[in-house]
């Protein structure tokens, strides 16, 4: 029979009553409370007991403060001259139970107890749930501004996606529990001012925070599994988990100056060190594996075969050859005989836009060989539109010296010909057009870039129609 | 601010000071007020702790030794005063319930 259990439990900090109640039953199901450590509570097996817990604020108790402060020792010996024993504190809340049939309340003055807490909840509660609204928008901001630097490549990836929506979940989050807490402050002080007592419940308030915590998990899980399937992502994972866990060894360290009876600054100091030196220690050792996995093609696709080039000069060039089905060749477009063609095609799909890219060349051996490459975005929703038409369209902009017949800009052509309901050419100057395509078919936008030694006449514009168009 | 805070006595901080009118440690404050008041009115641990750092920050008492984890405490003059203060406001009250109600 196992003596110990953790539970992953998701109480919102200032709800005493909640916490309280919930000790109680599992004190009658024979679990009692030793350690908590953020989500995670640590449970010891007893006999099943009627208990009764309370839970109160220390304010001067605190993460770097020794454990326990003189003041603190004092305050609990009163506690415990009343019938209460201490369970376990995190951060300013103390949790205590009694075992007497009807114990004396550690508060007893409803006024002065709200005073307690909200000192309390200054010290920390606030600060820290203030600072993650922050770090939410600034991570949202950050997260979303490849939505305007590079529109298609966000659409089409889930994974930018789903971290979007953790942010946003977070942040909300911790917007739901402190304007919870601004209202149960408000609701006490009217209650308290009429005589009564502070508020229990901390209402729907609970239930939002903790729905909000699920579906940001399910979020975080989400863009671990598709970050796993796609190149590089499981990187990203395995730095998650190292931060993680330098995390939860920077924390026990610093429990245990704690209870060593450590100074405040000089293990707040200690602290902040080891989280700066360890933070950067597991950058560098990230980025030098980042470099060694590469050199060593840990990571992403791995070519099929690859192609050994020798120049004139004695260099030898490595080409990587793939072997993907692309949905159009240049074969299919104009004859070649070239052995040694590359067939290199990529996919990414979001509920908002699917994306891909076929790119077929030929290493520089000296025989002839054509080159081309496509995009093709279907876009699932109408309003994204324009915005990826815009990015597929981009120009980069002449400098106003240069004389016109330099100049490069789209050009509105027959969409008769492909099929389709618009289509552009890239051109140069009045007459000369390079055989650089955006054609809309539809919802689907399709920029093909050929060899200009291709030629596209009809029929080869008829054969892009049936494999890249609608 | 301390002023405005403690115009007013609740029981619990009137009890609390009546015992600092002579040197006592803190942990038995509860206890003598439970004995004074006959079990009416009882103090917890957390507010007698915060009720006598209030007191101490507002000048009311004061620590007058400290033995290990045990804490004196004693009256002071402002202390003395809200008390006779408090004192005064009830006899006021009493005083006009017996002209009108008696």
């Amino acid at each position: 029979m196992r003596t110990k259990k953790r539970r992953f439990e998701q109480f919102i900090f200032y709800d005493y009553n909640g916490i309280a109640r919930h000790l109680e039953k599992m004190a009658r199901d024979g679990w009692l409370l030793s350690k908590i450590s953020g989500n995670f509570w640590t449970y010891e097996r007893i006999e099943p007991s009627d208990l009764h817990f309370t839970v109160t604020y220390f304010s001067e108790a605190s993460e770097f403060n020794p454990y326990p402060t003189e003041n603190q020792q004092v305050f609990l010996d009163y506690c415990e001259e009343a019938g209460w024993k201490l369970v376990t504190e995190w951060a300013q809340m103390q949790i205590l139970y009694s075992d007497r049939e009807d114990p004396i309340p550690i508060e007893t003055d409803e006024a002065v107890k709200l005073q307690a807490i909200h000192k309390s909840m200054k010290k920390n509660f606030i600060p820290s749930s203030a600072m993650m609204v922050f770090v939410s928008i600034l991570q949202m901001v950050a997260q979303s501004l490849g939505l305007w630097t590079d529109p298609i490549d966000w659409l089409s990836d889930i994974t930018r996606q789903l971290l979007l929506i953790c942010w946003v979940l977070i942040g909300i989050g911790n917007v739901v529990v402190l304007s919870g807490y601004f209202r149960w402050k408000k609701r006490s002080e009217r209650a308290v001012a009429d005589g009564g007592d502070c508020v229990t419940s901390v209402g729907i308030y609970r239930k939002i925070s903790s729905e909000l915590n699920i579906a940001a998990l399910f979020g975080v899980l989400g863009w671990m599994i598709f970050a796993v399937s796609g190149g590089m992502g499981w990187i990203a994972i395995v730095m998650v988990a190292v931060l993680l866990l330098l995390v939860y060894v920077i924390e026990n360290i610093k429990d245990e100056f704690k209870k060593q009876g450590m100074s405040r600054t000089k293990n707040y100091v200690l602290t902040v060190t080891m989280c700066v030196v360890g933070t950067i220690g597991v950058m560098i050792w990230m980025i030098h594996m980042i470099f060694r996995g590469m050199d060593a093609g840990w990571y992403g696709r791995q070519p099929a075969e690859e192609y050994r080039v020798t120049m004139s000069n004695g260099n030898v060039w490595v080409w990587d050859i793939y072997h993907d089905e692309l949905p159009l060749t240049i074969e299919e477009l104009i004859e070649t005989d070239h052995e040694h063609y590359s067939y290199e095609l990529e996919e990414k799909q979001s509920l908002l836009l699917a994306w891909t890219r076929g790119r077929q060349n030929a290493p520089p051996d000296g025989e002839e060989s054509y080159s081309m490459e496509y995009e093709i975005v279907d876009v699932k929703f109408q309003s994204l539109y324009d915005l990826c038409l815009e990015e597929l369209m981009e120009t980069y902009g002449d400098s106003d010296d240069l004389p016109y017949e330099y100049r490069t800009y789209w050009k509105e052509i027959d969409a008769d010909v492909w099929g389709a309901d618009k289509a552009y050419q890239w051109y140069q100057g009045d007459d000369t057009p390079y055989n650089d395509f955006v054609i809309c078919w539809g919802d689907r936008i399709v920029r093909l870039d050929v060899d200009w030694d291709l030629y596209m006449g009809d029929d080869q514009i008829r054969t892009v129609a049936e494999k890249l168009g609608k | 601010m301390a002023r405005e805070k403690f115009q007013t006595l609740t029981e619990q901080m009137f009890y609390i000071l009546l015992c600092l009118r002579e040197e006592c440690c803190g942990m038995d404050i509860m206890e003598k007020v439970r004995v004074i008041t006959g079990g009416r009115v009882t103090i917890g641990p957390g507010t007698l702790y915060n009720l006598l750092e209030n007191f101490m920050t507002a000048g009311m008492i004061r620590e007058t030794k400290v033995e290990g984890r045990k804490r004196s405490y004693v009256l002071t003059d402002v202390g003395r005063q809200a008390l006779k203060d408090e004192v005064a406001r009830m006899n006021v009250l009493i005083g006009d319930f017996r002209k009108f109600m008696e």
